[in-house]
């Protein structure tokens, strides 16, 4: 897995596995394009090839038969390889164009629902931007050097061929000659591309730090200003900016000498054309067409050898997104339904009320790392509200992720209804699930869309009522659109408590068996909490419900608190059973008495100031 | 938004413009060189071995003659080889050097650009920063200055190079063939004209593209980052329908983008070909009429395709220099941006240190909206008193430190600092004599060390761990693996929100000021500890003079005086024994904290 995070660096070697793998998913299915594509390419390449031995028969018959010459059947043939050439590009193209941007939507799509299936741990271990980074990027690069890249081989290695065959048939001596320069040409192209390409990626890296800077000093300008660092900040600045000078002239220079020294090059064979067939010219050997036939071939075939050496360069480039998108694709999740789950899912009854729910000696640990959770027994029956209290890292989240099957236990089980969970489906368990989190994720899109993400079906009426009960409908009838309204990107034009009471009415649109809330109104005003509170309970009878939760109001109407330190439950009971006791639950108590105390004030204070 | 003139744009130029005029030499030379090589192919056809003497130029004759001659150039034909690759390698060196010139100014001209960007963020006023956002911002700055870049680097130098073509290849074809000429570039016109044509027109495409590709990314990262929403209400297929609809949309709009694209190549291939056709067809014929040399219908053929390469770039070329010149007016946008005014000068007699009275007089001040943030506040403060603010949210608190750190500057009334006008001070000077804390900590993605010693940079270790023994934070910072030296940000460890808090005022007692301004510091630190460090910080410092914001009563008792602040308004004032035993504000607070601590009880 850590490979998988560093595959930036690429190797060296070409791996034929993973271009094996590749090509058998993602090019087999476009078998007949692709050969039509090939066929193409060749046509392309024949037809440039042929220009040039139109004008070897010019230059023929115009120094053999003078004004005699006929020029009817050579315009003819331009015109025949003009309307091939022309027709050639544009169906080259097409036909590129559309492998690739098929190819692209394969690679993405698989990845896509590829993702949907892992597990969680899985994204513990990967941040979103690098999988981003994966779904974008490494995809764009892959189906480019797959569909562009093999159309630029697939050109130039037929064009490069039949200039060489051509120029072997006019005359070998002279081919062999001038030829000499093409594998000069190939093995500095490909050392050059490969330095430019190794410079480039520090021109980036380096912009990346000056883009990450620019985003600290915009963020932290404040903090900037009040400590008067703004001296000291532009020092640091201008030592990165220096760098970036210095790396991205290299990386030009190292391309402004590449390009020149290709055309030096190249006109060494223009030269040695005219050297050896001016004289075979003189001595008769070899007529002028010829002679001017091998000059044009010796000036066109760099162009070729250019296009080969970048896709092979841009193979290597292209191996190290091959790899990473292989490899998430080939990551098998950990968590998933067995086979047997498989294969009575029919027999599965999606109505099954959920009775009871049972920890069995659950122990979890989340890599190898300390235990979060160790031998953990609890039995919940319908209608009981759990409240989970304790410090952060206690174990608290890691309890609900297991309940959720986002992680399985290490060791021990979790039973529904008497039956361990691994034995039934994933989605049966999943959709009797409501949660609701501290940071409350929504979709763009409008209100009314994200509140049915709870239920896809579920009537307009219904969503009204959902969100009557989350305490949601009033804000949103004030809104301009009402549930119409866009919400923006990750619901930027909402508030936190708005985005939380949206998200609770989604999950109770969902109806779900089993409530979860996480923090879930952390953000909401205590009145509208309290109001919230009566609705859950007639929705609560019957179901059960875990609450995560630092307000006190919430906690205290918990049928049982747990009191969670250390990956065990400390303490035990109803409210008034554990402030009783006197113990941590009680400290903890006061504690939260003055963040609570702060918040009341915040909003007493709102009151009278009117 | 303002778009810049090509003029603005060019402005940047003119402190390089050495390095431009020395690429233009070298430009002019290289296509010179260029044009050169197809001539020695043409006197060596014709002069050499068609035995056509006429037709060779009155230098490359006496250079033949010096060399000994037409029969000895025969026999040594290699003079003609060598003397093209001497030529072309010239006129590759020549090109190597153009693009070495133009490198180093264009990438100076990027470097000065993100350097003056830079620091021009750093003095502009908050107002403008609370205005914008970071994200166009950061895109300003980096991505608009690339294709600025690009523009000088790449785009005009391709444009001075069609140009410069097109001006010396007339003049040298002229010399061979007048009607050859007119047959080498009467689709010019018609391939520019088309391709600037076509590009104008795909320009909405190409936006299209960008925004389905935009559109699928949001999927993605949503999907992504509710990962839970979804997996919670078992959304796998619904999520997988609309990426699919999402990725079908980009897949169609882009094969529709290269579909359009596949036609400017062809139909461009075909306008060259017919100009290539017709110096060839028409050439020969003349050929044929004798009244051209073979030497002159190579030149010519090989002219041709010199010329035309190029210019079919021009369109796209062209309609890209648009993206530059949005992308510079944006930059200019933030670069006009006016600084903040500031006084350089300080008043006479300004001290070293200052004692630390600090006055208000009829303070007002508003932010652009009509409601007054600050109305005719007044007060004193003694030097060394402690001073806590009270208030609900938006009653001004934050807005009085703003003005005293003169992050904005107050519209009436007057500030002064031991006696001195605000506004004549520079703020650098007064920033430096006031140790802050501010709200929300902003810490940078550096090292614990390096983010307290940010105040004071030639601190040393003992003085920084005493700091953070003050702000009770050393223990926890010990706590880490790496200790102090332990990666604060993405690549490091993320901070608890008390412990940002801590670190960040580490960071300010590090200072060491004769004022200390406290903005809400320990919102998110337990009272005990917020005690315990008020403690220490007087027993240490004993005579600091103290502001500090907060919404707990815990605060206030042990402070000379508390300021409760409403509408900009101080409407209480007085110690708490004072204030808790008159009826209003405080006294409500002060009861509501005991009925908790009754009900704790």
């Amino acid at each position: 897995m850590n490979q998988l995070l560093d595959g930036n660096k690429s190797k060296k070697q070409l791996e034929p596995a993973i271009w094996r793998e590749l090509f058998t998913r993602y090019i087999l299915p476009y078998q007949k394009l692709f050969l039509f594509l090939l066929f193409v390419a060749g046509l392309v390449a024949a037809s440039e090839a042929g220009f040039t031995l139109v004008t070897r028969h010019i230059f023929d018959v115009l120094t053999s038969q003078h004004q005699e010459a006929d020029l009817w059947i050579p315009g003819f043939i331009y015109l025949a390889l003009m309307i091939m050439l022309v027709i050639g590009v544009r169906g080259f193209i097409y036909l590129a164009g559309k492998i690739s941007t098929r190819m692209m939507y394969d690679i993405r799509n698989d990845m896509f629902v590829h993702l949907q299936k892992l597990s969680f741990s899985f994204y513990d271990k990967h941040p979103v931007g690098w999988l981003m980074a994966r779904m974008t990027s490494d995809c764009m690069r892959l189906a480019n050097i797959l569909a562009w890249g093999a159309l630029d081989l697939f050109w130039g290695i037929p064009f490069l061929m039949g200039i060489v065959i051509v120029l072997f048939v006019l005359n070998w001596q002279l081919a062999l000659i001038v030829l000499t320069v093409v594998p000069v040409l190939l093995v500095i192209s490909l050392y050059f591309k490969r330095i430019i390409l190794k410079s480039a990626r520090k021109v980036r890296k380096t912009n990346s730090r000056i883009t990450a800077a620019f985003n600290e000093g915009i963020n932290g300008v404040y903090t900037s200003k009040v400590l008067v660092r703004e001296k000291q900040n532009l020092k640091e600045f201008t030592v990165m900016t220096k760098q970036m000078f210095d790396v991205s002239v290299k990386n030009e220079l190292q391309i402004a000498v590449y390009l020149p020294l290709i055309l030096a090059i190249g006109s060494v064979a223009t030269g040695l054309s005219l050297w050896f067939g001016g004289v075979k010219v003189l001595a008769g050997i070899l007529t002028l067409g010829t002679m001017v036939a091998f000059i044009k071939y010796s000036s066109s075939f760099f162009d070729p050898v250019l296009e080969i050496a970048r896709v092979l360069t841009e193979l290597q480039t292209a191996q190290a997104s091959a790899e990473r998108i292989l490899g998430l694709i080939n990551t098998s999740p950990e968590i998933h339904d067995s086979k047997a789950v498989t294969e009575n899912l029919d027999s599965e009854s999606p109505s099954e009320v959920i009775k009871n729910i049972c920890f069995k000696t659950v122990s979890f640990s989340y890599g190898k790392d300390e235990k979060v959770l160790d031998q953990f027994n609890l039995n919940v029956e319908a209608g009981q509200t759990i409240a989970l209290v304790g410090a952060t890292g206690g174990g608290k989240s890691t309890i609900v992720n297991l309940l959720c099957r986002f992680y399985e236990p290490t060791s021990g089980e979790i039973l529904i209804n008497g039956i361990d969970y691994r034995k039934r489906s994933l989605i049966w368990l999943q959709s009797n699930l409501g949660i609701v989190l501290q940071t409350p994720h929504l979709f763009s899109g409008n209100i009314i869309d994200n509140i049915r993400y709870g239920n896809l079906n579920a009537t307009e009426k219904e969503v009204t009522e959902a969100s009557n009960k989350a305490c949601a409908h009033n804000f949103i009838n004030r809104m301009p659109d009402g549930y119409h309204t866009e919400i923006g990107e990750g619901g930027i034009n909402l508030s936190t408590g708005q985005k939380q009471l949206i998200s609770l009415a989604r999950a109770m649109l969902a109806d779900p068996q089993i409530f979860i809330m996480d923090e879930a109104t952390s953000a909401v005003d205590t009145n509208t909490e309290h109001l919230i509170q009566n609705g859950l309970e007639n929705i609560l009878n019957e179901r059960i419900c875990f609450i995560i939760a630092h307000r006190l109001s919430t906690i205290r109407s918990a049928d049982l608190i747990l009191l969670i330190s250390d990956g065990s439950i400390m303490e035990s009971g109803t409210h008034s059973q554990l402030i009783a006791r006197s113990g941590r639950y009680y400290s903890l108590y006061q504690k939260q008495f003055a963040f609570d105390n702060e918040k009341k004030l915040k909003q007493t204070s709102y009151k009278t100031a009117g | 938004m303002k778009k810049a003139t090509y003029r603005d744009i060019l402005l940047l130029i003119k402190d390089y413009r050495t390095a431009y005029i020395w690429a233009t030499v070298f430009l002019i030379l290289s296509s010179g060189l260029g044009f050169i090589v197809p001539l020695i192919g043409k006197i060596t056809i014709d002069g050499v071995l068609g035995g056509n003497t006429e037709e060779i130029p009155a230098i490359a004759l006496e250079l033949i003659y010096w060399l000994g001659g037409q029969s000895t150039v025969s026999q040594n034909l290699w003079f003609a080889g060598i003397f093209l690759m001497v030529v072309s390698s010239l006129s590759a060196l020549f090109l190597y050097l153009r693009d070495r010139f133009t490198a180093k100014a264009c990438e100076k001209i990027a470097k000065n650009l993100r350097n003056q960007l830079y620091d021009h963020l750093h003095h502009v006023s908050c107002d403008y920063h609370s205005k914008t956002q970071t994200g166009d911002l950061i895109q300003r700055c980096s991505s608009d200055v690339e294709n600025v870049k690009v523009f000088l680097s790449k785009q005009i130098t391709a444009i001075g190079r069609s140009i410069i073509l097109l001006i010396l290849i007339v003049p040298l074809m002229w010399a061979l063939d007048i009607w050859l000429t007119f047959l080498s570039l009467f689709l010019v016109p018609i391939l520019i004209l088309f391709s600037i044509f076509f590009f104008r027109k795909v320009k909405n495409v190409f936006l299209e593209v960008e925004i389905a590709e935009g559109a699928l990314t949001t999927v993605i990262q949503e999907n992504l980052t509710g990962i839970r929403v979804v997996r919670a209400f078992a959304r796998q297929d619904f999520e997988i329908e609309k990426f699919s609809k999402c990725n079908e949309t980009y897949k169609d709009i882009e094969f529709r983008l290269i579909n359009i694209l596949s036609w400017f190549w062809c139909v461009t291939d075909f306008i060259c070909i017919i100009q290539i056709g017709a110096v060839l067809f028409g050439g020969s014929w003349m050929v044929k009429q004798g009244s051209i040399t073979m030497g002159v219908l190579f030149a010519f053929i090989t002219y041709v395709g010199m010329v035309l390469w190029p210019i079919r770039h021009m369109g796209r070329i062209l309609a890209d220099t648009g993206k530059a010149l949005v992308a510079y007016g944006r930059i200019r946008e933030v670069i006009d941006e006016p600084l903040e005014t500031d006084s350089h000068l300080l008043p006479k007699d300004f001290p070293q240190r200052l004692k630390g009275t600090i006055e208000f007089k009829n303070v007002s001040f508003n932010y652009h909206n009509n409601q007054l943030a600050l109305d005719n506040f007044s007060c004193f403060i003694k030097p060394g008193s402690t001073v806590s603010i009270i208030g609900p949210t938006g009653s001004g608190k934050s807005t009085l430190i703003r003005l005293l750190l003169r992050l904005y500057d107050y519209q009436k009334g007057s500030i002064t600092i031991d006696g001195f006008e605000l506004n004549q001070i520079c703020r650098k000077e007064i920033r430096r004599q006031i140790g802050t804390a501010l709200q929300e900590p902003f810490l940078f993605a550096r090292t614990v060390k390096e983010n307290i010693k940010l105040s004071q940079l030639k601190a040393n270790d003992k003085a920084v761990e005493n700091a953070a023994h003050t702000a009770c934070v050393h223990d926890a910072i010990t706590a880490f693996k790496k200790g102090y030296e332990t990666h604060i940000g993405e690549k490091g460890v993320t901070l608890s929100g008390g412990q940002a808090q801590r670190v960040a005022l580490s960071r300010t007692l590090l200072k060491d000021a004769p004022i200390l301004v406290l903005d809400d510091t320990f919102s998110a630190v337990d009272t005990l500890t917020e005690q315990k460090i008020l403690e220490t910080l007087q027993q240490r410092f004993g005579k600091k003079t103290t502001l500090i914001v907060t919404h707990r009563l815990s605060c206030c008792i042990r402070s000379d005086q508390i300021l409760v602040m409403d509408k900009g308004r101080v409407i209480q004032k007085g110690d708490h024994q004072t204030l808790k035993s008159i009826d209003g504000f405080y006294q409500d607070v002060w009861n509501i904290q005991r009925e908790v601590d009754k009900e704790i009880s």
